[in-house]
């Protein structure tokens, strides 16, 4: 006989791969909470839109956060060592924490990819965002002129 | 799966998400990376979110030897502030104004209130340096007879979610020595809400204000010390909701001071009260329960001497609290500086010529004054 404290989940990543979470833990992501509340009753969760790569990382923050006896200062310490991944990996991190409605983790990594976005170039932006730029010429030089003051 | 291919269909909330992590000048940058961003930069709901996000930063506004005021942006770090501005506001430049001096009022959620001191009148502005917008308020009919006394406050209505500005106005007879009230024959106060166009005439003021008073704005209300025509100091609150006085408890019993010595700013979230009255040290009292007399607490005692030679008799303003005890201090309109909790030592802040300078905590934001006031009465510049 478990306490709803011992209960645990199973999490079926995107390809397949299953991780065992305590629920207590688990619900920290608003959309498994809601799952859980309505009675869901399969067997494992599957989050359509989280691999595995992505899910272990997630369990890992969860897991922490989660933890009573960390203080705020290990917390910090551990978010400093948990947003040193590369680029493409914050945001995919980003992607996953918003389909999974995990507030902590998203404000964690907005404001990670917010500190490196602070140091580049605009053409910097577009790459690491694979953005095309579709401004003409005249249209850029119009924004820049508006916002002269912040090029300086 | 490539990497590359879900990053270029991030969805436009999730970009929002991001960029209102971002202080405002690195936002400003990312307008210029694809239409899409400026797009989503320029609308009020990115406004409000980077707003609920944005962190603020320190103001010094410093009268230029030529006339006329800048005000220059400093970031917070977790020691001090940053030694470089974040960014310049040309205030008088901007605002075009080429006499008298200005000074700031208050700021609210990215706008800032800015009072310039005439000869007769006064103008006052509602401005925000991020979005370059600013319009001036209507003249208020009324010219100033020595002696006289004119406080300003700048405030928001939480439940209507208007901005208003109140002057407070007095008339009557100082004692020339301690600067206290002997008698008020004429007290007007008038508000003016942000976006209509004549100031409103409320008629009750209680009590003498001090025109070098800054009025902070916490929690629905201004506050403002202020004196009876005993001499007892207390505390008037303004309801920006209800436009009525109240009082309210003050940390020390009302007793007669020769000279009112006490500020009040907004410091870690509560009300504090600064007061230098004394030879020997400045006693920061926090108001840890608002609205409640008893949880007032005494929380900093900075000695005064030997180091610092003294600000005797004049206003200390508290700004901020650092994580590792430190604080940040301005003394009247002369110098910024810092206790520093290690060493308990007073340190001064060099920041350039000593010109007068007044300080106050700006919060970054977008919000656009075009949505208080009509499209047609607002100036950029």
């Amino acid at each position: 006989m478990s306490s709803p404290e011992e209960k645990t989940l199973i999490l079926k990543s995107s390809d397949n791969e299953e991780f065992l979470v305590k629920e207590s833990v688990a619900v920290q992501c608003i959309t498994i909470k809601n799952l859980v509340e309505d009675g869901c009753d399969l067997d494992a969760i599957p989050l359509l839109n989280v691999d595995s790569k992505n899910l272990a990382w997630i369990i890992e923050f969860m897991e922490k956060y989660a933890d009573s006896t960390s203080t705020d200062a290990e917390k910090k310490d551990f978010d400093t060592e948990f947003v040193k991944k590369p680029f493409n990996d914050v945001l995919g991190l980003i992607l996953a924490a918003n389909y999974l409605n995990f507030p902590a983790l998203m404000d964690v990594m907005c404001d990670a990819c917010a500190n490196e976005m602070k140091l580049w170039s605009v053409e910097q932006v577009r790459e690491k965002f694979h953005i095309q730029n579709d401004y003409t010429e005249e249209e850029e030089k119009a924004v820049r002129a508006e916002n002269f003051w912040a090029f300086e | 799966m490539s990497d590359e291919g879900f990053l270029m269909n991030l969805p436009s909330h999730i970009i929002v998400e991001i960029l209102s992590s971002l202080p405002a000048i690195t936002v400003i940058n990312c307008k210029l990376v694809c239409k899409k961003w400026l797009s989503l930069i320029s609308t009020p709901e990115f406004a409000k979110l980077h707003l609920f996000k944005s962190n603020p930063v320190l103001g010094v506004f410093q009268h230029k030897p030529g006339g006329g005021e800048v005000c220059r942006l400093f970031e917070f770090d977790h020691h001090g502030i940053h030694s470089d501005p974040v960014f310049k506001f040309e205030v008088s430049v901007s605002l075009c104004i080429s006499h008298g001096a200005t000074g700031c009022v208050g700021s609210i959620n990215g706008l800032v209130c800015l009072r310039n001191f005439g000869h007769e009148y006064d103008a006052l502005y509602i401005c925000n340096p991020i979005t370059r917008e600013y319009v001036n308020l209507p003249f208020l009919d009324r010219a100033f007879e020595n002696p006289s006394q004119v406080t300003y406050g700048f405030g928001l209505s939480t439940i209507s979610g208007k901005y208003k500005v109140v002057r407070i106005f007095h008339e009557g007879a100082n004692d020339p020595t301690t600067g206290a009230w002997l008698s008020i024959s004429r007290s007007e106060c008038h508000v003016h809400t942000l976006g209509t166009n004549s100031w409103r005439d409320i008629r009750d003021v209680p009590f003498g204000y001090s025109c070098r008073s800054v009025g902070p704005f916490f929690n629905g209300n201004l506050h403002w010390v202020i004196q009876d025509l005993e001499g007892s100091e207390l505390i008037s609150c303004f309801d920006v909701q209800k436009e009525s006085f109240h009082p309210f408890p003050p940390p020390f019993p009302g007793e007669r001071h020769k000279r009112s010595l006490h500020s009040l700013g907004v410091v870690a979230g509560c009300l504090c009260l600064c007061d230098n009255t004394s030879d020997s040290e400045i006693v920061l009292w926090v108001m840890k329960e608002y609205g409640v007399k008893k949880s007032w607490i005494r929380e900093f005692i900075i000695s005064k001497v030997p180091d610092f030679a003294g600000p005797a008799y004049e206003m200390v303003y508290a700004l901020k609290f650092f994580e590792n005890g430190d604080i940040l201090l301005t003394l009247e309109d002369h110098c910024l500086f810092f206790y520093r909790n290690q060493s308990k030592t007073l340190q001064k802040v060099e920041a350039g010529p000593n010109y007068t300078i007044q300080t106050m905590l700006y919060v970054p934001s977008f919000v656009s004054v075009k949505d208080f006031v009509l499209t047609e009465n607002v100036r950029v510049f």
